[in-house]
């Protein structure tokens, strides 16, 4: 008998892989949140935990966490400064975590309109991409 | 070297001993120029290609480590950096540096304090600008856990140990 249970099984958008999905970062001291809410393409090619655009980066600020410099690799091989902080990852599709969620690496860098969730998160789970129906499928065992 | 390795040795070995304290030091300032040039040799080439605009308020926010930039760990006159990372703090203090630049920075810094602190390849590591070692973990999220509730008296950036990024594209 099979324990495994889906934490998502979507279509694809717009012929490629992405999930809505919410991202908390918590000031530890103060309690104080900064959510970011948005689609995230499932990226295998991204070795980090979740990665969204740099104009986050002033929310974050603002409840007093401050995120901090290193570098990150871009496609082609490129290496660009980028900040980082920790996060938790509470919501997957329509699957939630328990609370506070998932600890993770948040990249802020860069402008994409959409965000990245990388192989540091994929890594506890099975995902699947059946690219002929188009549909992504996400499962703990 | 403690005195107690050489109480314990005959006199024509405390002789070489003795020679080879004294050829030591020389031997480790020849290695560090070395270093410096090869650094300097790598920035030259790196120049070439870089963008000359300095980085704006909104784009990096570097204008937040100009106030900060002071070394708690080593003595300004006695660094310990090379010459080119040194200029590199320059600017970074003044704000004047391109985004280029501060990456070649932290390489240089992150290269320098592995080096020195003997840090194993992979390691994940926060360090200040001049390379003092502010903690280190084998996982990104272990060392951003540690970092994220400390209150920092210098500003520091995060590294892979033998990576140029500390996470990115595969």
């Amino acid at each position: 008998m099979s324990s495994s249970q889906h934490i998502v099984e979507e279509h694809y958008t717009d012929r490629k892989p992405y999930v809505r999905a919410r991202v908390v970062i918590i000031n530890l001291e103060t309690g104080r949140q900064a959510a970011i809410e948005r689609d995230f393409w499932i990226d295998t090619g991204f070795d980090g935990g979740i990665h969204v655009a740099q104009s986050h980066k002033p929310d974050i600020t603002m409840i007093g966490v401050n995120p901090v410099p290193g570098s990150v690799s871009v496609a082609g091989g490129a290496t660009n400064v980028a900040y980082r902080c920790l996060a938790y990852l509470q919501r997957l599709g329509d699957h939630e975590f328990p609370m506070p969620g998932i600890e993770t690496e948040l990249v802020l860098h860069g402008s994409s309109g959409h965000g990245l969730i990388g192989l540091d998160i994929l890594k506890r789970w099975t995902a699947r991409f059946d690219g002929p129906k188009e549909l992504l499928t996400i499962t703990e065992h | 070297m403690s005195q107690c390795t050489v109480l314990g040795i005959s006199p024509s070995e405390e002789e070489q001993f003795q020679v080879a304290t004294t050829i030591l030091p020389r031997a480790i300032e020849q290695g560090v120029h070395r270093i410096d040039r090869e650094s300097d040799l790598r920035l030259a080439s790196l120049g070439r290609m870089e963008s000359t605009a300095p980085l704006r308020y909104g784009s990096l926010l570097l204008e937040d480590y100009s106030r900060s930039i002071e070394s708690h760990g080593f003595p300004s006159d006695k660094p310990w950096l090379p010459p080119t990372a040194l200029k590199l703090l320059g600017k970074l203090k003044t704000g004047s540096i391109t985004e280029k630049e501060v990456l070649k920075l932290m390489d240089l810094v992150a290269e320098r304090a592995s080096a020195h602190f003997q840090l194993s390849e992979g390691k994940f590591v926060a360090m200040t600008f001049h390379g003092r070692i502010v903690e280190a973990s084998d996982t990104r999220v272990g060392l951003l856990k540690k970092i994220q509730t400390r209150k920092q008296e210098e500003s520091i950036f995060v590294w892979r140990i033998g990576s140029n990024a500390f996470s990115g594209r595969l």
